[in-house]
């Protein structure tokens, strides 16, 4: 080779030595940059915490807690625009959330039971209309031995509404149910509820032989499948305003704002169904005249609720 | 003879011929340079390489941006309809970008722990937030980034909640965030994704705070490791497993 050919080769080493270097490490940095720019680093490490408010609003975050859920027939809260239903509460349901042990216990009051001062427990609520909510609590407390903090009450056509603009909800049907009256007629499995179906589905008690028995468990059931279809969703913290701000316009609240019942609506829906419990309170026809009374076993059963809120042996 | 047969063959080829080849020469050369240059460049911001900051005794301070904008705001009322003011989402976003400068900036910049956050987050929301939380919401205890920080995100989205009377009582803002800076952690650049909402409200005087939070994090570059962890305020205290 001749001297020149041998500069030009070294001229030409020169020049694309470092090119090749350049886009060897070009190619390396691209890789790596491609690598990290991905949505998900591969390896990433991922956290999630939750800051759920609802223990902050009542003292102490741990500590258990009641609530008072009730539903009348009222056809609208003005008295004299409900003339078929003076707004008796013919479902009430005492919700017990025990935050420590992530879990909950619905007792399920039927209408007839027997109040303190020896009413039916669904009047106590028109009886003092000045203080509904907070009678009626008192009246349940009475019974339940349970101190409630919050009632939430809804009548007929909030009812209806709210459960339409939450997008209805999907539910386990039990057992047939054919009743005209209620308008209910449902086949046993999976199905999902529009307001008027739900509501339907809560009133029906004459296709049971128990009656109301029966229809107050669907009600607490109804409400447990109310709560894992909200789940199921996976609302963001905007959504839960959305439901909350739902929840508001078609209720009446007593214990709790607006603002408290956020935190408990974000806690609720950390809850797993599964770990709420649904139960009938036991009661029998031994009160006055067509009255429930609390049976022997309720007063085991409401020892283990009222202890902790939950129920551990029942 | 034959030795100066090249010298003479040279000598033989048009001048101009002689002065093109050199020009092409330096031409390529100097951009085979300016590339090699330019990537090694791009590999200094990298943080992969501790000699390209030898000249670091008069570098500037590394930049940080933070662009997290606002997004939609909207307001949902359990009685009559509300307004969601614009000093109010002002005010909401003002303590998402402080939280965002004192929880992430800060800590990635000094490689220091966090300091007093009682102006951004209630008691409750705070004592979890400097607590079993903290390796999720306070991004302390990575490397140091020495090199551009980017703060970006997603436009902020604000849903306000007014009670039955219309007055607001929070807001909810949703955080999509990317955060990348450069490291002297051989390797690659830290990238941190945080996504989630923040629960806010107006305490007694008035001020926007943090109330409540719903974030996920995942972190990963800087070496490391990739270990997960899951907490939850308000469940039991053995349902948070480990840290970083």
């Amino acid at each position: 080779m001749t001297r020149q050919g041998r500069r030009r080769r070294a001229v030409a080493a020169l020049v694309v030595s470092p090119l090749l270097c350049g886009i060897l490490v070009a190619g390396l940095v691209s890789a790596a940059w491609l690598a990290l720019g991905s949505p998900q680093p591969a390896g990433a490490t991922w956290f999630q915490v939750t800051k759920l408010g609802s223990a902050r609003f009542i003292g102490q975050p741990d500590q258990p807690f009641f609530v008072l859920a009730v539903g009348t027939g009222a056809r609208s809260d003005d008295p004299n625009e409900s003339h078929d239903d003076p707004g008796l509460a013919d479902a009430v349901h005492v919700i017990g959330v025990n935050p420590a042990l992530n879990a909950a216990t619905i007792i399920d009051i039927p209408r007839d039971t027997e109040g303190p001062t020896g009413q039916k427990i669904n009047s106590y609520i028109v009886s003092n209309p000045e203080n509904d909510l907070r009678g009626m609590a008192d009246a349940v407390s009475d019974v339940t031995g349970a101190p409630i903090s919050y009632v939430i009450r809804v009548n007929f056509p909030n009812f209806v509404q709210m459960i339409d603009e939450m997008g209805g909800v999907d539910i386990d049907i039990p057992a047939p149910m054919n009743d005209e009256f209620s308008g209910a007629v449902f086949d046993p499995g999976p199905t999902h509820l529009n307001g008027d179906q739900a509501l339907s589905f809560s009133r029906d008690r004459h296709s049971f032989t128990n009656g109301d028995l029966t229809r107050t468990s669907n009600q607490g059931l109804l409400l447990i499948s109310a709560l894992a279809t909200l789940k199921a969703r996976n609302p963001s913290g905007g959504d839960t305003v959305r439901l909350i701000a739902t929840l508001g316009r078609h209720t009446k609240l007593d214990g709790i704002g607006v603002g408290e019942l956020f935190h408990l609506g974000e806690y609720a829906l950390t809850l797993d169904p599964a770990n709420i419990k649904n139960v009938v309170l036991p009661v029998g026809n031994s009160g006055n005249g067509t009255n429930l009374a609390k049976t022997g076993d309720a007063a085991s059963l409401l020892a283990d609720f009222t202890d902790d809120a939950v129920l551990q042996n029942h | 003879m034959d030795g100066a047969t090249p010298r003479a063959i040279r000598r033989d080829q048009p001048e101009r011929s002689r002065l093109l080849l050199g020009h092409r020469t330096r031409v390529v050369v100097a951009v085979s340079f300016a590339i090699v240059a330019t990537v090694f460049a791009g590999c200094s911001g990298g943080g992969s390489s501790d000699s390209s900051s030898t000249s670091s005794t008069a570098a500037p301070a590394a930049k940080t941006n933070l662009a997290v904008p606002m997004g939609e705001v909207v307001a949902d009322s359990a009685g009559p309809p509300a307004q969601f003011t614009p000093e109010q989402s002002q005010a909401v976003m003002k303590v998402v970008t402080d939280y965002l400068a004192v929880a992430t900036v800060f800590p990635l910049r000094t490689a220091k722990p966090v300091g007093d956050l009682s102006g951004l987050f209630d008691a409750g929301a705070l004592a979890a937030a400097t607590g079993v939380d903290r390796p999720v919401v306070l991004d302390e205890g990575l490397p140091k980034v020495t090199g551009v920080l980017d703060v970006v995100g997603q436009p902020v989205r604000i849903v306000a909640l007014a009670d039955q009377n219309g007055g607001i009582v929070l807001a909810t803002a949703t955080l999509d965030l990317d955060i990348q800076g450069a490291t002297k952690v051989p390797g690659s650049p830290l990238r941190i994704l945080r996504r989630g909402d923040l629960v806010l409200a107006p305490d007694a005087g008035g001020a926007w705070k943090v109330t409540g939070y719903n974030l996920a994090v995942a972190r990963a570059g800087a070496g490391l490791d990739p270990t997960t962890t899951t907490a939850a305020v308000g469940a039991t205290p053995q349902s948070a497993k480990g840290t970083r």
